[in-house]
C-alpha cells in the first residue's frame, strides 16, 4: 500500500530508515483502541500517497503574495507541500537579538515523544519529513512582533516539523497557519515542538484553514519550564478529517498554561483532538477551554485528560469541552477524564452539549433581529471567548472573517 | 430527630465463617462437565443447559478487557475457583427449616431481624443457593412473585424466558458470559400492572467457603405502572485467597412503572466484585439505582439504563469508598433511545490511603431524537497523599433539542478543617468522617433512612482505620 | 489556679521567631483586649494556644487553671477549655451547623453517656433566641457560602453552646458590619460571667465600644509592650500604630 511513497524515503540516512521501519509496522489506528475511540480511522489510512511534488517557480511566487495575513511581524517562513517558498524572513532588529529561524533541510530533528495514539503519524513525519523550521529565541530575548510560519498543503503528502525553543525569560508570539493550494485532496502530517524555558512568555495560535477534502494528523508537543507561561489557542476553521494531538508537559514549579481551541465541524467532516495536561511539577497549573460548532452532519471528539503526578501537589488544573449543536445530524463525542495521583490539588472537568438557547434567541428576535442573523450572533459570541485569548487584533479579524465564511 | 436502626453490616459483623459441609459441589475450575453437573443438580430444561453452554464458549472466546481496564484482573484463577457449591436447591419458608450453620450466619447477619422490622419479603442466599426466601402472604395474592432464580426457571417459565438474557446478552462483556454459563441463585421479581409494592424486598448474598464464585442472577420485571424497592446486601469473611463476586442484574421497568434497585456492597477485601446491572425502561418508565460501594479488593460496576420510551427517566446515585489497596471502578451509563428520556448521575467517590476510586460513564444520546437530557455530576474527595481518583466519562451527542451537562470535580480534606473541627474538641478521625459524611450528604439523603444510617457508620469506621 | 497563664512563651515558624518571651495572664471573671498593628504575632498568639502544629514551639508554658496544654492536640485542649474563635472560619461542606455542634458537644462525653437530644435541641435554640439568629441558620452546611458576618455569628454560637472556660476570639470584628458587629458584641457580653476569662485580638479599637475590656495589651513584635486599661486602647487609637513602632517598641528595647 504504501509502496509509492517508499520510493521517496532517503534511504541513505538510517534514522529514516529506522522511523520509515516503525511506520510499517505499527498497525493502522482502530476506534477500538481507546485513543481512536470515536474517530472514522478509515480516514487515516496512507494508502496510495505520494509525497506533494514540487511546485514551478511562478506558483511559488503566487503562493508567496498570498502568504501575507500580518502586516507587522518579526518574521516568516512560507512551506508549501515540502518546500520552502522564497527565503525565511527575520526583520534586522530581531535577528541582531540573536533570534535564529532556520530550515533543517534534509535532517529532520528525529525525536519521539508521548504520542495521544499517532505514534503511527510521528513516525512517518519523522522519516519523510524535509525542511522543517527551527526558531529559537535566546535567553531574555523579547521578540517584538509576532513570527508566522505558513504552509500550504497541496496534493498528496506533505511532513512539516516546527521546533521552537523559548529561552529563559524570552518573550515569543508564534502563529501558525494551515492552507491549501487548490482544491486538490491532501494528506498532511505535522509536528509541532515547543519548548518555553524557565520564566519565558510564549503565544502561540494555530490556524487550520484547509479545503474540505484534507486528511491532517498534528502532533503537537508543549513543554513548560519553571515560572513560564504557555498560551496556545487552535483553530479548526475548515478541512476535512482532523486530528490534533496535543500534549502538555507542564513541567516546572509555577509553571502555567492556557490551552484553547475553537473547531466548526460541517458536513462530512469529523475533528478529533486529544489533549493530555500533564502536571509533573507542584504549584503549576493549566486550563483547557475547547469549543466546538457542529453544522450539519459535521463530527467532533474531544478527549482530554488530565494527570497530575504524586509530586505534583498544589496544582490547579481545569478541562473545559462545550460543544454547539447547530443541526439534529451533527454529533458530538466528549471524552473528558482526569487522573489524579496528589491529593492537595483543585481539579476539574466539564463538558456539556446543547443548542442555541431559545430563550436568548426570542430576546434577539423581540429587538428585531432576524432568526438567522440571531443564531450567527450568538454563534460568534460562543466562540468570542477563545478568540479574545489571541491578543493580537489584526490576527484576531483575519480569523473573525474566516469563520463567517463558515456561516455563509 | 428520632435515630433510625442500622441495618448491619459493618465489616467485623461480616468476618466470620463456619466450617460448612456442601450436599453440591461441581468441584474446582471451569468446563463443560461444571456445566453438566449445575445444570443437573437443578434439573433445568435443555434449553438452560444450552444456553450455558453456549455462554461458556463465549467467555472462553472472549479476552480480559485490559486495553482499559486494571491489570489486577489478571489476577483472577479462574481454574481455582468452585462454581458451585449448596446444600439442596429448594429454599425454606421457615428459618427453623434453615440447616443451624446457615440459620446462624443470617442470624448473625440480623437478616431475620430486619425481616420482621420493615421488610415485605427476604431471600437469603449462602454460596451458590438461596437458603430462605419468604415473602409476605398479602403480596402472593396481589400476584407478586418474589423467588430465586432457580425456582422462578421451574416455575414460571413464561416470563423468565421472555426477559431472561434480553436487557443484557450473554455477550454483553467476558463477566456477563461468565455469569450466563455458570449462574445460580439471585432474585426472580414479577410485579403485576398496578400493584406497588410499599415496603422493600430484600436479598442477601453471602460468600461462606473459600476460593469460591458466586454468580448470582437477577431479574426483575415490573408491569405496566407497577412499583418496587429491591435492596441487597453482600458481605463475605476475609480469607487469605480471592474469592469472585460476578453477578448480572436485568431490570425490565414496562410502561409507567418505577424500579428502584439499591446496594450496599460490603464485601472483604479478598473479593473480586465484578458485575454487570442494566435496566430497560419503557414509556414514562423511571429506574433508580443507589449503589454503594464500600468493600471489596477490585469492584468493576456500571449499573445502567436503556430509556427505551418517551419520557422514560433513568437515575444512577453512586458512592464509592477505597479503602487501603481497594480499588472501586464504578460509573453508569445512560443510553438514550427515545425522545424526551431524562437520565441523571451522580456519582461521589472517595480514596483513603492507597485506595483508588474510578469513575466510567457512559452517556448516548443518537440520532434523530428529541429533547433528551442528561446531568452528570462526578466530585471525588481524596483523604491521604498517595490516594488516587480517575474520571473517564464518554459522551455522544446528537439530534434535535438534545442537552447534555457532565461536571466532575476533585477536592481534598484539608489540614486548616481539620484543624477547625479539632478545636471544637472532635478527634482527627471524627473530625474527618464528620467530613467525608458531608461530602457525600446530599446524596445520602435522597437514600431510604435505613441505609443512610448505616452508610455514615461504615464511613466513620473506615476512616477511624485510615487516620488509625 | 483560676486563670489562663502564658508564661515566657517562644515561636518560630519557618525559622523565625514570631513570638518572643511573651507573657500573659487572663484570670476568670476577666475580659482581655489584645491589640497591635498585622504581623506582630497576634494571631499567632491564638493558633499556637489551640495546638495548631504549623508552629514551632522553642520554650515556655501555657496553664489552663494549672494544667499544660502547650503541645497537646487541638482537640485535647478544646475539652481542657479553650474556645478559639477563627478570624476566618473554614467552610465544612455538607456538615449542617446543628450536626456540628452536637458532634462536638457529644465528644465532650464520657464514654457510654449519650445525648439527649431534645435537651440539646431545646439549648441550642434558646442561644439561638439569645443572639437573635435564625431557626433555619442551622440546618445550613457549616460556614458554606456564609457571608462575614454569619460566619462570626456562627463562631458565637459555637461558643455559646461549648460554654468553654476561655475564649479567644481572633479579629472577630474584621469584615463585619455594624449591625453584624453589635450582635456578635452582644453574644460575647451574654457570654461574660465570673467562670470565664476571655481574650479579643483586635486590630481596631471600635469593637471595644462594644466589649469594654478590663484590660488591654499592646502587642508589638512578638511581645506584649504597654498593659493598661480601656483608656489605653482610646489613646492607641488616637496616636495610631506608628506610635507604638516609635515610642513603645524603643522604650520595651
Amino acid at each position: 500500500m504504501t509502496k509509492l511513497l517508499d520510493k521517496q524515503l532517503d534511504s541513505s540516512q538510517p534514522h529514516r530508515r529506522e522511523l520509515w521501519q516503525q511506520f510499517k509496522k505499527l498497525p493502522d489506528p482502530i476506534s477500538k483502541d481507546q485513543a481512536w475511540r470515536f474517530a472514522s480511522t478509515r480516514k487515516y489510512r496512507v494508502g496510495d500517497l505520494t509525497s506533494t511534488e514540487n511546485l514551478s517557480k511562478g506558483k511559488l511566487c503566487e503562493l508567496s503574495t498570498r502568504s501575507t495575513i500580518l502586516d507587522a511581524f518579526s518574521g516568516q517562513a512560507v512551506l508549501a507541500g515540502n518546500q520552502i517558498v522564497g527565503s525565511l524572513i527575520l526583520d534586522d532588529e530581531t535577528a541582531a537579538l540573536g533570534v535564529t529561524l532556520n530550515s533543517l533541510g534534509e535532517n529532520p530533528v528525529i525525536e519521539s515523544s508521548e504520542t495521544l495514539g499517532g505514534d503511527k503519524f510521528q513516525a512517518l513525519n519523522g522519516a519523510l519529513s524535509k525542511n522543517g523550521i527551527i526558531l529559537t529565541v535566546p535567553d531574555h530575548v523579547e521578540v517584538k512582533q509576532p513570527i508566522v510560519i505558513v504552509h500550504w498543503a497541496g496534493s498528496g503528502g506533505s511532513f512539516p516539523q516546527l521546533h521552537v525553543e523559548a529561552g529563559l525569560h524570552a518573550r515569543l508570539h508564534l502563529v501558525e497557519i494551515y492552507f491549501s493550494i487548490g482544491d486538490e485532496a491532501g494528506f498532511n502530517v505535522a509536528s509541532t515542538r515547543i519548548r518555553a524555558r524557565a520564566g519565558s512568555h510564549v503565544s502561540r495560535s494555530v490556524i487550520r484553514n484547509w479545503n474540505v477534502d484534507t486528511t491532517a494528523v498534528h502532533l503537537e508537543h508543549l513543554m513548560v519550564h519553571r515560572d513560564a507561561y504557555l498560551q496556545s489557542t487552535n483553530l479548526n476553521i475548515n478541512g476535512g478529517t482532523l486530528r490534533q494531538e496535543t500534549v502538555l508537559s507542564v513541567q516546572g514549579q509555577g509553571a502555567n498554561a492556557d490551552l484553547s481551541s475553537i473547531s466548526i465541524a460541517g458536513e462530512g467532516q469529523e475533528f478529533d483532538q486529544r489533549t493530555l495536561q500533564s502536571h509533573e511539577a507542584s504549584d503549576s497549573r493549566s486550563d483547557l477551554l475547547f469549543k466546538n460548532a457542529l453544522l450539519a452532519s459535521g463530527r467532533t471528539i474531544f478527549s482530554g485528560l488530565i494527570k497530575v503526578a504524586p509530586e505534583a501537589q498544589h496544582t490547579d488544573a481545569y478541562q473545559t469541552n462545550r460543544n454547539l449543536l447547530l443541526d439534529p445530524t451533527a454529533d458530538a463525542n466528549s471524552l473528558p477524564g482526569l487522573e489524579i495521583l496528589a491529593n492537595d490539588v483543585k481539579c476539574s472537568h466539564g463538558a456539556t452539549t446543547g443548542q442555541i438557547d431559545d430563550d436568548q434567541l426570542f430576546y434577539m428576535r423581540s429587538r428585531g433581529i432576524n432568526d438567522q442573523l440571531a443564531r450567527q450572533l450568538l454563534v460568534f459570541g460562543f466562540f468570542e471567548e477563545v478568540i479574545e485569548k489571541i491578543q493580537l487584533p489584526a490576527l484576531e479579524s483575519r480569523i473573525r472573517e474566516w469563520i463567517e465564511t463558515r456561516f455563509q | 430527630m428520632s435515630a433510625t436502626e442500622a441495618i448491619d453490616l459493618d465489616f467485623e459483623k461480616g468476618n466470620f465463617h463456619y466450617d460448612t459441609e456442601y450436599d453440591f459441589d461441581a468441584g474446582t475450575g471451569l468446563s463443560e462437565a461444571t456445566i453438566d453437573y449445575i445444570s443437573g443438580v437443578k434439573g433445568e430444561e435443555s434449553w438452560v443447559r444450552d444456553f450455558r453452554m453456549k455462554a461458556l464458549q463465549t467467555f472462553l472466546d472472549k479476552p480480559m478487557p485490559l486495553h482499559w481496564a486494571t491489570r489486577d484482573l489478571s489476577n483472577i484463577h479462574f481454574d481455582k475457583i468452585r462454581y458451585y457449591l449448596s446444600k439442596g436447591q429448594t429454599p425454606s419458608r421457615n428459618w427453623d427449616e434453615v440447616p443451624d450453620d446457615v440459620k446462624q450466619t443470617f442470624e448473625r447477619l440480623g437478616i431475620p431481624e430486619q425481616e420482621r422490622k420493615f421488610l415485605a419479603g427476604v431471600e437469603a442466599q449462602f454460596d451458590s443457593e438461596a437458603a430462605y426466601s419468604r415473602m409476605k402472604d398479602d403480596l402472593s395474592k396481589e400476584g407478586v412473585i418474589f423467588v430465586g432464580s432457580t425456582e422462578g426457571l421451574r416455575e414460571h417459565p413464561e416470563i423468565f424466558r421472555k426477559w431472561f438474557g434480553k436487557v443484557i446478552p450473554t455477550a454483553d462483556n467476558k463477566f456477563s458470559a461468565l455469569n450466563s454459563a455458570v449462574f445460580s441463585g439471585g432474585s426472580f421479581i414479577y410485579v403485576p400492572p398496578g400493584v406497588k409494592v410499599k415496603q422493600p424486598l430484600q436479598a442477601y448474598f453471602r460468600i461462606n467457603a473459600e476460593n469460591f464464585g458466586q454468580f448470582e442472577r437477577t431479574l426483575i420485571i415490573a408491569d405496566e405502572g407497577a412499583e418496587v424497592t429491591y435492596m441487597e446486601g453482600c458481605t463475605a469473611p476475609k480469607f487469605e485467597t480471592s474469592t469472585l463476586h460476578s453477578a448480572v442484574v436485568e431490570l425490565v421497568a414496562l410502561r409507567g412503572a418505577k424500579i428502584q434497585y439499591i446496594t450496599v456492597q460490603n464485601w472483604s477485601n479478598n473479593v473480586f466484585n465484578l458485575v454487570t446491572k442494566r435496566a430497560r425502561a419503557e414509556e414514562e418508565a423511571e429506574v433508580k439505582w443507589i449503589d454503594c460501594n464500600i468493600g471489596s479488593r477490585l469492584t468493576m460496576k456500571y449499573p445502567g439504563v436503556i430509556l427505551k420510551g418517551r419520557k422514560a427517566r433513568g437515575e444512577v446515585l453512586s458512592i464509592a469508598l477505597a479503602g487501603d489497596g481497594q480499588h472501586q471502578d464504578t460509573g453508569a451509563k445512560m443510553i438514550h433511545a427515545a425522545d424526551e428520556t431524562t437520565s441523571n448521575i451522580i456519582a461521589k467517590s472517595i480514596s483513603v490511603g492507597t485506595g483508588r476510586s474510578s469513575y466510567r460513564g457512559i452517556v448516548n444520546v443518537p440520532r434523530n431524537l428529541k429533547g433528551c437530557k442528561n446531568n452528570t455530576e462526578c466530585d471525588a474527595l481524596l483523604i491521604n497523599t498517595n490516594s488516587r481518583t480517575d474520571t473517564y466519562p464518554a459522551i455522544t451527542v446528537r439530534g434535535d433539542g438534545n442537552s447534555v451537562q457532565h461536571e466532575a470535580s476533585v477536592s481534598k480534606v484539608s489540614a486548616e478543617q481539620i484543624f477547625y473541627m479539632r478545636q471544637r474538641g472532635l478527634s482527627e478521625a471524627q473530625a474527618m468522617s464528620l467530613s467525608v459524611n458531608g461530602f457525600v450528604n446530599d446524596l445520602v439523603r435522597q437514600f431510604p433512612m435505613e441505609y443512610s444510617v448505616e452508610l455514615k457508620r461504615l464511613i466513620e469506621m473506615e476512616m477511624e482505620d485510615s487516620v488509625g | 489556679m483560676d486563670s489562663l497563664i502564658i508564661d515566657n512563651l517562644n515561636v518560630k515558624i519557618d525559622g523565625k521567631p514570631i513570638l518572643k518571651n511573651f507573657c500573659l495572664n487572663i484570670p476568670k471573671g476577666e475580659v482581655h483586649a489584645l491589640m497591635g498593628p498585622n504581623g506582630t504575632g497576634k494571631s499567632t498568639l491564638a493558633k499556637v494556644l489551640a495546638g495548631h502544629e504549623e508552629y514551632e514551639i522553642l520554650g515556655g508554658s501555657v496553664l489552663l487553671d494549672g494544667i499544660e496544654i502547650l503541645g497537646k492536640e487541638p482537640d485535647e485542649i478544646s475539652h481542657a477549655g479553650l474556645f478559639l474563635a477563627f478570624q476566618y472560619p473554614l467552610e465544612i461542606p455538607g456538615v449542617s451547623i446543628a450536626n456540628f455542634i452536637r458532634a462536638a458537644i457529644e465528644s465532650r462525653l464520657c464514654e457510654g453517656e449519650s445525648l439527649d437530644a431534645p435537651a440539646y435541641y431545646s439549648r441550642l435554640y434558646e442561644k439561638m433566641d439569645l443572639l437573635q439568629m435564625d431557626r433555619k441558620f442551622t440546618s445550613r452546611s457549616l460556614n458554606e457560602g456564609f457571608s462575614g458576618g454569619e460566619k462570626k455569628r456562627a463562631e458565637i454560637l459555637q461558643m455559646a453552646m461549648i460554654e468553654p472556660a476561655y475564649c479567644i476570639l481572633d479579629e472577630t470584628d474584621s469584615g463585619l458590619d455594624i449591625d453584624a458587629l453589635k450582635i456578635v458584641s452582644n453574644g460575647v457580653n451574654i457570654m461574660r460571667s465570673n467562670d470565664r476569662g476571655s481574650l479579643i485580638i483586635t486590630h481596631y479599637q471600635r469593637l471595644l465600644d462594644y466589649i469594654v475590656p478590663d484590660v488591654v495589651h499592646v502587642m508589638w513584635d512578638g511581645q506584649i509592650v504597654r498593659s493598661g486599661d480601656k483608656s489605653l486602647a482610646l489613646e492607641l487609637e488616637k496616636k495610631g500604630y506608628d506610635w507604638v513602632k516609635e515610642e513603645l517598641a524603643v522604650t520595651c528595647a
